[in-house]
């Protein structure tokens, strides 16, 4: 039985270690933190193999299980309080600057956002710098937006989550997508 | 019409809160109304709808290109052969 675990552990390895890393270094943009995520991703999955269905694909399990250890990362680093309420401020600052005093823009966008721009995300380029800019985003404002597009969570268990309001919730995501905004007209040159 | 005017900072905070819990009808027509006469705000709006694809679409393993990383294999396989 275990020799039978161990080939099949080994298999797994070997078969998806690259893809998981690649993952999470996708997720965390740091070479060590993602091998941290993956190599406790494989120990987790192999105390509690006998969780594992044997009518669910291998992959999707322990992508599932490296998901949770990525959000659990960035709940952690949540929680470095000065480091995020500093990162917070300066971000909430920059975004400010896109506005007048009256809430009018400041100035006109570089980056377009027309229909044609769909095509964007099939340019390799374009992906790298998102994520590279998803990746600088204040700790808190990238668990909000991990919390809502990856794991589908309802907006109320994110705002307990995060312990904001729902309108705390909106304004988070709305701050995130203008610094998004604001660092893709800096590194994108159409 | 004052009770119809909108900053674009609330505008685009407004375009957001829509995507979350829908805004009352009021609302939605003060929104519109602006969209309507303001262009930065229409490229905010499409903006945030590509960045909304962009997070759904990212969400598969195979959206994202293989690194190979033969060191953190080797890493894994012997700290399992330890744990078994």
């Amino acid at each position: 039985m275990n020799k039978n675990i161990n080939n099949q552990f080994t298999e797994w390895v070997n078969l998806y270690s690259d893809k998981l890393y690649s993952w999470a270094l996708h997720k965390t943009s740091n070479k060590e933190i993602a091998e941290d995520l993956v190599q406790e991703t494989f120990l987790a999955a192999f105390k509690s193999v006998s969780n594992f269905k044997n009518d669910s694909q291998p992959h999707t399990w322990l992508f599932s299980i490296l998901n949770n250890k990525i959000i659990d990362y960035y709940r952690k680093s949540a929680k470095n309080i000065e480091q995020s309420i500093e990162d917070e401020a300066i971000s909430l600052k920059s975004t400010n600057s896109l506005f007048d005093n009256n809430g009018n823009w400041e100035r006109t966008s570089t980056f377009s956002g027309e229909s044609s721009d769909e095509h964007l995300l099939d340019n390799q380029d374009f992906n790298l710098i998102l994520q590279n800019c998803i990746g600088k985003l204040p700790v808190n404002w990238k668990l909000a937006i991990e919390l809502k597009y990856q794991q589908d969570i309802k907006a109320s268990e994110i705002c307990k989550e995060l312990n904001i309001t729902s309108s705390n919730y909106w304004q988070m995501i709305h701050r995130a997508k203008l610094q998004l905004k604001i660092c893709i007209e800096k590194n994108w040159n159409i | 019409m004052s009770l119809l005017k909108l900053s674009c900072k609330k505008a685009t905070e407004m375009v957001e809160q829509d995507k979350i819990v829908s805004l009352s009808l009021v609302d939605r027509l003060k929104l519109k109304l602006h969209i309507s006469v303001c262009k930065a705000c229409k490229v905010y709006q499409k903006q945030s709808d590509l960045l909304d694809t962009f997070f759904s679409k990212s969400k598969d393993l195979d959206d994202i290109p293989t690194e190979e990383n033969p060191q953190l294999k080797n890493k894994i396989l012997k700290q399992l052969d330890e744990n078994h």
